[in-house]
């Protein structure tokens, strides 16, 4: 297992981008804080498990963040999926309602708030995959090659992955302007 | 509006500090993680439930021995055997 000190090092490194990676999967800064709090114990937790010859220190940290957020969404949607049937045997359920009103994502401060937030919850309602393709490409930056490294996968897959995601975001972002 | 342009618009959103509690939360949670030990109760529970089973085999085990032994009872089972037909033949319904 790995020592403090190093722990320490690892935490200071890379919890920025841990925290904004959650932030852009779920859109609220106290799950996303639950999140990275999960993701650092794993870190330490199997840090000795991380080969450095399979993926760099940083690339296996997106990739147990990633499926952390993409875990919590899974969990988040059975909530929500069985909210009628718990809400009537506890009153207090309170199911997550996945509209404009309910993101708290501090990193948003332009001027088009509300259209950025309609874009990220159409994000949200994407694929598993094309969803972390356009969160790592568009938000985070990060070039196709190390996307498709995180993801594990090819470049030309990164691709097609963003071309659909492209078409189902014009497709949804027609259909509310519509309305 | 072209949607590589919509998609641009996500660049603006700024990169954010992480909450300055966080390594504290996650110190204490390893922490507790390190210290979670069974309670002596559950220990000795589960010690006496082992006992328990173990002389149960046991005294399993020396029964059926005894049984095994006995010869009395296995003609008694072949009794029931021959006046019920049984047999374990492949030769169906007596031809």
């Amino acid at each position: 297992m790995v020592n403090d000190a190093q722990f320490e090092d690892i935490y200071n490194e890379h919890k920025k981008l841990v925290y904004n990676l959650c932030l852009q999967y779920v859109l609220n800064t106290e799950d996303a804080s639950d999140i990275t709090q999960e993701v650092f114990v794993k870190v330490y937790q199997r840090h000795n498990r991380h080969d450095p010859t399979l993926a760099s220190l940083k690339t296996w940290i997106y990739r147990i963040t990633i499926n952390h957020c993409l875990d919590f969404l899974k969990a988040r949607k059975s909530k929500k999926r069985f909210g009628f049937i718990s809400s009537l045997f506890h009153a207090d359920s309170n199911e997550p309602i996945e509209d404009a009103s309910n993101v708290d994502h501090p990193g948003i401060q332009s001027e088009d708030k509300e259209a950025m937030q309609n874009l990220l919850l159409i994000i949200q309602s994407l694929p598993e995959n094309q969803k972390t393709a356009i969160i790592l490409t568009k938000i985070e930056d990060r070039p196709q090659l190390e996307v498709a490294e995180i993801m594990n996968t090819s470049v030309k897959a990164v691709e097609s992955l963003l071309q659909r995601a492209k078409q189902t975001i014009q497709k949804k972002l027609t259909e509310t302007e519509g309305l | 509006m072209n949607i590589d342009n919509k998609l641009d618009l996500l660049k603006q959103i700024k990169e954010v500090d992480a909450p300055p509690f966080l390594l504290t939360r996650i110190r204490q949670q390893i922490a507790n993680l390190n210290n979670v030990e069974a309670p002596v109760k559950w220990k000795w529970a589960f010690a006496a439930s082992a006992i328990l089973i173990l002389a149960l085999n046991v005294s399993i085990f020396f029964k059926s021995d005894e049984t095994t032994a006995s010869t009395g009872k296995n003609t008694e089972i072949e009794n029931v055997v021959k006046s019920m037909n049984l047999t374990n033949s492949n030769n169906l319904y007596n031809e």
